[in-house]
């Protein structure tokens, strides 16, 4: 499909969205309504670059995460994931250095969660490694995976803060 | 559906990270909820006490205070309080202390948007259920208020009894193990009959007896012509279950597959039957069983880790029948005084010799087993005292067997000197151990598991591992 039919189809498909409106009245169907106007927003928006890297990276729940905190306060989200981030990054650095268990398993732990919300798959899961080893207190296998789990983070960081906040969309 | 103005529920979100922080406050506003936020345990609990939230949601890694101190600080302010604790997929372990300590449920991050609000719209759920039960001076952990099935007040039975209790209002997954007969399913009928649930459905389950490629359309349901024999649809235990209890009995017979679907079950609250196209929403809580070792079903690659994890929240044993001093006499009455009842026969109670003979027993088929002499005795026999000679010939024969030697210390100096197991294999050495006990106890499988502290059925497993490895 070259991009001006993809245009076309999903035009075509926002009006049938737009038309079907008034005949869906009952919560459900409302509820139904929401998420195919917010499934067919996404589909107008030009596909994500997949950015470097992020071995794994999830376009669409990066999207996703901007949606959900709307256009009015996609960019305060943005900037707070941004410095969450680097907080983690320090964190892992400074306590896999230190041999600090709680620091370490703290640092990974928001990390998770943060990586996953935000659609790095790759650095998630190697955020789950380092979490498991600070509980295991293994330092071996958390030095081990610092340099990535670093490098990746950097990448999302970057790819936070080039993200445009007048539409929300990554970059 | 979002809450209507009027009953906008308010919810307490303590996350110390601030874009998390604003990902969930936002599901929840978009949902019609009112949320307050607080970034440390000090202000979260601060907040609690002035807002009286009716759900929690509280990560367990805070910057000023341990999350798990936090949670039990608030239960003891307002045990109605519905908390779900927020971990990290490497720490689930500390999520399931949570729900030991009278969490609501858990979630691990990071979790999608459904799973989000379904938890809170469950915990919600519950709490309504629960709260016109529960007076403003109710004691922190409530009394078992229905112990039907429940006969004997040893203080084993009292411990499952508290158990029961204070696990029964929660949504916490409830583990139950025990040996073949020792009542896990009344136990589990316990649970739902003392929760907030207890008006709604208690399905029961044996994945031991379902065939395998039937299992998968008796747990989620089937749609009509899915599958060659579906003329109808079927709605599935799990969504019979909507609003109550779902108890899945021999739960590590369960095929590979269906442990995956299970777990997925799980994390999503939603059911999806055989040939349909969408997913269908279901609020229910799982109680499982099994009389195996769950663990070493793990090890042994038949049960999920994963799935052992989410199950494996508030483990229950029921203690066999030979460990619940005073309970055999306490059955066998209650059992005569409702068979004779059935039967239509009039016993006056148990001769002193029975009662003797019943005691010393070791009753291997648990209650099951004793209710069944119990039945047998009153069947045959017209009414009057139960006397020895109406017993099952079988079980008279046991009285002339030498009694059930309790473990006997043995002098230090009589054991096999623990160097002589040194270089062996740990699975070696677990071997050498068992078959040590095996002939201290004739061969009697029942006897040295009694020792060993495990349940028969793993001796037998393990007995049957080894033959498998013989050459």
């Amino acid at each position: 499909m070259t991009a001006d039919t993809r245009r076309v189809a999903v035009a075509n498909l926002d009006r049938a969205v737009a038309a079907l409106g008034p005949h869906l009245q009952s919560p459900d169907d409302q509820a139904t309504l929401a998420r195919l106007r917010t499934e067919v927003a996404r589909l107008t928006r030009p596909p994500h670059p997949v950015p470097s890297g992020l071995k794994d990276f999830d376009p669409t729940r990066f999207q996703r995460l901007l949606d959900l905190a709307g256009p009015a306060m996609a960019g305060t989200l943005l900037v707070h994931l941004a410095a969450d981030l680097a907080r983690c990054r320090g964190l892992a650095l400074s306590a896999a250095t230190d041999e600090n268990w709680d620091t370490l398993r703290e640092g990974s732990h928001i990390l998770i969660s943060l990586a996953g919300s935000a659609g790095a798959l790759s650095l998630q899961a190697m955020a789950e490694v380092l979490n498991t080893a600070a509980h295991a207190r293994d330092h071996a296998a958390a030095r081990s995976v610092i340099p990535d789990l670093v490098a990746e983070t950097d990448a999302l960081i970057a790819l936070v803060r080039a993200t445009p906040v007048w539409d929300g969309g990554a970059a | 559906m979002k809450p209507s103005a009027a009953n906008r529920a308010s919810i307490l979100l303590i996350e110390d990270t601030l874009s998390l922080q604003m990902v969930y406050r936002s599901i929840l506003s978009s949902a019609g909820y009112r949320v307050a936020v607080a970034g440390t345990a000090a202000e979260g609990l601060q907040h609690f006490q002035s807002l009286n939230p009716s759900v929690v949601l509280l990560d367990l890694i805070l910057p000023d205070r341990d999350g798990l101190a936090l949670m039990q600080d608030i239960l003891a302010q307002a045990p109605e309080t519905s908390i779900i604790a927020i971990t990290a997929n490497g720490s689930v372990n500390r999520a399931v202390e949570a729900m030991r300590a009278g969490a609501h449920d858990f979630l691990v991050k990071p979790f999608d948007e459904n799973r989000f609000l379904s938890a809170v719209q469950n915990a919600l759920a519950e709490r309504s259920r629960a709260l016109p039960q529960v007076p403003a001076s109710a004691p922190e952990r409530a009394a078992l208020t229905d112990t039907s099935g429940f006969i004997g007040s040893s203080p084993a039975m009292g411990r499952i009894h508290a158990t029961i209790a204070s696990v029964a209002r929660s949504m916490a997954t409830v583990f139950i193990t025990g040996e073949s007969g020792t009542g896990k399913e009344l136990c589990a009928l316990a649970v739902h009959a003392n929760s907030a649930r207890a008006s709604g459905p208690f399905i029961a389950l044996n994945c031991g007896a379902i065939p395998q490629d039937l299992l998968e359309s008796e747990v989620f349901g089937h749609m009509k012509g899915s599958f060659t024999g579906a003329i109808s649809d079927k709605p599935g235990a799990a969504t019979a279950a909507d609003g109550g209890t779902l108890f899945l009995d021999e739960i590590c017979e369960m095929a590979p597959a269906l442990q995956t679907k299970l777990l997925r079950f799980l994390q999503t609250s939603t059911v999806q039957p055989v040939g349909a196209t969408r997913p269908k929403k279901v609020n229910v809580r799982i109680v499982c069983a099994t009389n195996r070792d769950p663990l070493d079903a793990v090890r042994r690659g038949y049960f999920r880790e994963d799935l052992y994890y989410r199950l494996y929240v508030v483990p229950i044993h029921m203690p066999p029948l030979r460990d619940r001093d005073g309970d055999v006499i306490e059955i066998a009455e209650a059992a005569l005084r409702r068979f004779a009842e059935e039967e239509g026969r009039t016993f006056h109670g148990l001769d002193p010799a029975v009662q003797a003979l019943l005691a010393r027993l070791p009753w291997p088929g648990n209650v099951r087993q004793l209710l069944n002499v119990i039945r047998n005795v009153v069947v045959l026999n017209p009414g009057g005292w139960v006397t020895l000679n109406m017993l099952p010939p079988g079980l008279a024969a046991e009285e002339a067997a030498p009694l059930l030697p309790r473990p006997i210390a043995v002098p230090t100096d009589d054991l096999p000197a623990l160097d002589s197991l040194v270089g062996l294999t740990l699975a070696e050495a677990e071997r050498r151990l068992i078959e040590a006990t095996l002939v201290q106890h004739g061969g009697s499988i029942p006897r040295a598991a009694r020792v060993l502290d495990v349940s028969p059925s793993t001796l037998y497993r393990k007995i049957d591992g080894w033959k498998s490895l013989a050459p």
